[in-house]
């Protein structure tokens, strides 16, 4: 809420703004902005325009002769608004106005525009710096006399602070509230918001009676009719006051609402009279296939379920939230209802939500409303209309409060405060607290007191720790001690994510890969068709749907990093989102990488699960979403498949922008994790030398390597044959159509003896012939 | 024969060093490991007929002072074939051989680092679903349907049937919901601290739709304001720096009863005023405060023998406040040259 201190300083003794800042955020109201408002018009002055004569050379343009102190100017201005009689600002040639068209100050010359000449300038709202209303001048109060300081007539400078308010503190959207708050924080006086009651009696009152339907909507329903309107501009330290709290001036009547709105923070709202049949209202909630044309002119289809006002044949407006074009006033409007009514916040917000319909009076219903004041800003506003727009009460009040609210006490006990804050708070210290906060003390002994909570903060405070809260943010925070806690340790076991997934992470890292993140969130191109789940109120098409492999998003990302001339040796760790009927998803975690060849992702695969302790993966060719189903791999562990490496698919390159072939391989972390071994045991190792042996064999071309090398794995006649890898694979024309040859480097070891060479030999012979007769081998 | 071999080894030392030419090289290498007749090759093959005993000792030996020649011997071949070219004095600032080196995401770093901050003060980690209902992340915390506090918190929505009790599915927009979670399921005493994703529908300078938060919670008896301040006291100095300084604002969350907001001295300027904290001297860090009344009743515990403290931050915060990073949106560009700066 934008609230300038001068208004505030009404109502409350204010210390520096500085100080009064501090404070304010140290208590929990915090202030977003302070701006000084109406600065820099020193020199603007207040002048009378004498005579208005059309431009000669422009139609838009008019001729104006200003009366200022000593002479008669001669001004060309622009404005619709002006008339003979006026009382305007007009800045002087020689000095500035703070906002000129292009928002900088703008210095006043003496100018030639279409060839008549023109001294000074008459400013408007905008051009003051006083509001955004540059559609005309600003016309000031006709009493002033000529040559006055617009900052005298206008009160000004002022400053205006903005305070962003939480939800649980409506109490504090209105300048009384604000003033009221204040007046707790600092220890200054409150001084009290007075206005005359209404007239006991009324002459030949009009009809104005109102009905709540239904009790649900609303707390209370206050309204009295008012007669004898005159409407015009209302006076000009209200709009001022206004156009510092960032409301624009509309009219006498509307600006009066407006001001009680600031004031109080009870919304009103204003009907036609002669627009409601019979004088009777009905607070009722709208029915399906009901429509109501909104005060902005745009026709709306209620359905069911919104808070109206309407009388026996039509609806008037949306309760809380808009008025409806029929019964709104209008230029020959005379009668009005004035409505000051306390709706429901969950029914006002819901409304104000569904037609998009946020306003002052809405934000303020939906956090809550003191109804005990309906009245009183019904009693300021027939002040003020009475005064500025001539109107005069003309109904009986209606006031309708089907349940009055009963009084919440809550008790505060020494122990609990004292247990909360870390130190001993005297109870009486905390009592007079409160009571600047608007509690009274009901009842008091020495270990707790029981305070009645007032009704603006009925909706917030309801507990004993609420008042715990008030009393610690008026003690000040900074002076609660810190003391760590003190208690029982607790087991706790690590968690694998904490224990495992680190050390893989950071081995990725020492093999030179750096971990990359993408939002979890895709487009429905890049689920690749598998079933997801989508977001009902994404913000952009980027985003829609929860991804179910991270491959599309890290390919996307090594192609940002190819296109800056970066080979992406990348990672990513995180979570995809597998749906399950009428249940939360199944978030499954995921490791994803990227490597220049099946080999290096493999190899890199195959290291983790060595580090980790897991065994050797077996792979097998297989089909998946992303990847090309010629060129990749499932890998299993113990029977079960724990991860995917192959080529990219045509269609992801396509839809990553990548010009080049690339390897991916995506790992499931849970099985992964799960499979990791608790325990290892040591194994010794042999004190004999060990021998190499390669043996180099010619096979078919489609016989896979891992079978060969299983195969002599499995072959149990040789006993002290140690390791089998294949090094070096490759096919040559000279080897044959359909061949390849691959050397397998044996190695052997025995746990008791040294081997002699002879030993070796007749191994090696045994693998070549068991090669030959299964594999139909050549030895090389 | 230990003797022996040892001189074996000298004497082959010595050769490889005084040779001048890889053709000398290679006479030494037949004379002394040639397959036929090479003078360790003989004592090798000699292996098997010796005592278990002189094997044992033997052994190991005769397979240094190999790999020692060895060794020998191709690192002089590799200086004889440089030595082909002019010789150049040795340079310390020639370029060292390059280890490709990765990094752990920014984010990775101070996910890991919060876990272990809070483990010194006997926090375990926690988890909970990033896809939750509207009860754990909204009802149970106080947050009733049709609440305006719900408005303050954002929400993306999921298209999926309500469930009769837990309501809506969504995606979590805090991870406040592991509170519930971890309440329901265990018993106080309970010291956690739970990082994860969140999700809100917001994109700007310090706004991304999906980020971490690292939510903490301590439920035993008789917990003050001042135990919480101190916990998280210990956290801005062991992140930020031994002479950050915390101070407490007043706030309102529904979850938590008082609420507070957490600043810290400015990192840049150390509360003297500067740009990154808008003259200030703080720097907002995020929500905090002592667990609400209704909050323990939802999970299960009784509010009059319980009480707990609670926080919920934001980790990519942390990293730009820790690393001064303007636009929180560049740690998930993924530009390599970005991330391996941490």
């Amino acid at each position: 809420m934008l609230a300038p201190l001068s208004w505030i300083r009404e109502y409350v003794n204010l210390p520096t703004v500085d100080k009064l800042v501090d404070r304010l955020n140290q208590t929990g109201t915090t202030v977003a902005a302070v701006t000084p408002y109406g600065e820099g018009l020193e020199k603007i002055i207040v002048g009378e325009i004498l005579e208005i004569s059309p431009h000669p050379n422009a139609d838009k343009l008019q001729l104006t002769r200003v009366q200022v102190p000593g002479k008669i100017l001669s001004v060309v201005c622009g404005a619709k608004n002006i008339a003979a009689g006026q009382k305007v600002p007009v800045a002087l040639v020689g000095t500035s106005v703070p906002v000129g068209k292009d928002g900088s100050p703008l210095k006043i010359e003496k100018v030639k525009i279409r060839n008549v000449e023109s001294a000074g300038m008459l400013c408007s709202a905008k051009e003051l710096g006083l509001g955004e209303d540059h559609s005309g001048i600003l016309v000031l109060d006709p009493n002033l006399k000529v040559g006055t300081k617009l900052t005298t007539a206008l009160n000004l400078p002022d400053t205006v602070v903005e305070t962003e308010v939480t939800t649980n503190r409506g109490d504090e959207l209105s300048i009384y509230g604000l003033a009221r708050e204040i007046s707790a924080v600092t220890g200054a006086t409150l001084k009290p918001l007075t206005a005359p009651k209404l007239p006991t009696k009324i002459n030949s009152p009009i009809k104005l009676t109102a009905t709540i339907a239904d009790p649900a909507l609303c707390t209370r329903y206050s309204a009295l009719a008012i007669s004898g309107l005159k409407l015009g501009p209302s006076p000009v330290f209200i709009q001022t006051r206004l156009r510092s709290a960032g409301m624009r001036p509309i009219n006498n009547l509307v600006d009066i609402t407006n001001y009680v709105l600031l004031l109080t923070g009870q919304p009103l709202h204003a009907f036609d009279y002669s627009k409601i049949a019979e004088g009777h209202l009905i607070v009722r909630e709208s029915q399906a296939g009901e429509r109501l044309t909104t005060l902005d002119g745009v026709t709306r289809q209620l359905g069911f379920g919104a808070a109206v006002i309407a009388d026996q044949g039509k609806i008037l407006g949306l309760a809380g939230v808009m008025g409806g074009e029929h019964s709104g006033v209008g230029e020959l409007t005379d009668t009005v209802v004035l409505e000051s009514a306390v709706f429901d916040p969950g029914v006002i917000r819901q409304t104000a939500l569904k037609y998009n319909l946020p306003s002052e009076a809405s934000f303020r219903f939906v956090r809550g409303v003191d109804p005990t004041s309906s009245v009183v800003a019904l009693e300021l506003a027939v002040q003020l209309l009475a005064k500025y727009a001539g109107g005069q009460v003309a109904s009986e009040l209606v006031d309708i409060y089907p349940k009055t609210l009963e009084p919440v006490k809550v008790e505060l006990t020494s122990a609990k405060m004292d247990q909360y804050l870390g130190f001993k708070h005297p109870l009486s210290l905390a009592a007079s607290q409160l009571v600047k906060l608007g509690f009274k003390v009901v009842a008091r002994s020495s270990s707790k007191l029981t305070v009645q909570v007032p009704s603006w903060r009925m909706g917030d405070v309801s507990a004993e720790e609420d008042l715990i809260e008030e009393v610690a943010r008026l003690s000040g925070y900074d002076n609660i001690p810190s003391s760590l806690p003190s208690g029982p340790l607790m087991e706790s076991s690590p968690h694998p994510e904490i224990a495992y997934l680190r050390s893989i992470k950071i081995q990725l890292t020492n093999l030179g890969l750096t971990e990359v993140m993408n939002f979890p969130m895709v487009s429905e191109e890049m689920t690749g068709g598998e079933t997801a789940l989508k977001l009902s109120n994404t913000i952009s098409k980027e985003w829609e749907f929860l991804r179910t492999s991270l491959i599309p998003g890290l390919s996307k990302t090594a192609v940002t990093n190819i296109n800056y001339g970066i080979e992406p040796r990348i990672f990513e760790v995180g979570k995809i989102y597998q749906p399950k009927d009428g249940d939360l998803p199944y978030e499954k975690s995921v490791l994803t990488l990227i490597g220049e060849n099946y080999s290096q992702v493999k190899g890199i695969f195959e290291a983790i699960c060595t580090n980790i302790g897991l065994p050797s993966p077996t792979y097998e060719s297989c089909q998946s979403t992303w990847l090309d189903s010629a060129t990749s791999a499932s890998a299993r562990i113990e029977s079960e498949v724990v991860g995917i490496i192959g080529v990219v698919s045509s269609t992801l390159r396509t839809m990553a922008g990548l010009h080049r072939e690339m390897v991916v391989g995506e790992f499931d972390l849970d099985l992964l994790l799960a499979k990791i071994p608790t325990s290892k045991t040591f194994r010794s190792i042999s004190k004999f030398p060990a021998v190499t042996e390669d043996l180099s064999v010619l096979v078919a071309n489609t016989t896979p390597v891992g079978e060969l090398v299983q195969a002599i794995k499995l072959f149990t006649e040789i006993a002290t044959l140690s390791g089998v890898e294949a090094t070096e694979i490759f096919a040559d024309d000279k080897l044959g159509a359909n061949k390849k040859s691959v050397k397998l480097t044996l190695k052997f070891q025995s746990p008791v003896k040294t081997l002699t060479s002879a030993e070796v030999k007749a191994d090696r012979d045994k693998i070549a012939k068991f090669l030959k007769e299964n594999f139909q081998a050549k030895i090389r | 024969m230990q003797a022996y071999l040892i001189d074996l080894e000298k004497e082959a030392l010595s050769k490889i060093a005084a040779a001048k030419t890889s053709a000398e090289l290679d006479q030494l290498r037949i004379k002394y490991l040639g397959r036929k007749g090479g003078s360790l090759t003989k004592i090798i093959s000699e292996l098997p007929a010796m005592s278990v005993a002189e094997r044992k000792t033997v052994g190991p030996l005769v397979n240094q002072v190999k790999t020692s020649i060895e060794s020998a011997l191709n690192d002089a071949l590799g200086s004889t074939n440089t030595s082909a070219e002019p010789q150049l004095p040795f340079d310390p600032t020639a370029p060292g051989q390059k280890f490709p080196l990765g990094k752990l995401h920014p984010v990775s770093q101070a996910y890991y680092e919060i876990i272990e901050i809070f483990k010194e003060l006997g926090f375990s980690y926690a988890q909970g679903p990033e896809v939750e209902w509207f009860w754990y992340a909204f009802g149970a915390l106080n947050m009733p349907e049709n609440h305006p506090a719900a408005d303050d918190i954002e929400t993306f929505f999921i298209e999926a049937r309500a469930n009769p009790k837990y309501g809506r599915m969504l995606l979590r927009p805090h991870t406040s919901s592991v509170q519930i979670r971890t309440m329901e399921t265990s018993q106080p005493p309970i010291r956690i601290v739970a990082p994860g994703r969140c999700f809100r529908p917001n994109y700007d300078a310090s706004h991304i739709p999906s980020f971490f938060q690292f939510e903490g919670l301590m439920v035993d008896k008789n917990l003050s304001i001042g135990n919480l301040k101190a916990v998280l006291e210990h956290f801005v100095k062991r992140f930020f720096g031994p002479e950050i300084k915390i101070r407490l604002r007043p706030h309102h969350f529904n979850f938590t009863e008082p609420s507070f907001e957490v600043d810290i001295t400015c990192t840049v300027c150390a509360g003297a005023g500067c740009a990154l904290c808008s003259k200030s001297g703080w720097l907002e860090l995020g929500g905090s405060g002592m667990v609400h009344p209704k909050v323990l009743k939802n999970a299960g515990l009784d509010p009059d023998t319980w009480s707990g403290f609670a926080w919920g931050w934001g980790i990519e915060r942390c990293v730009a406040i820790k690393y001064q990073i303007p636009d929180v949106r560049v740690l998930y560009e993924n530009d390599l040259r970005v991330l391996e700066q941490f």
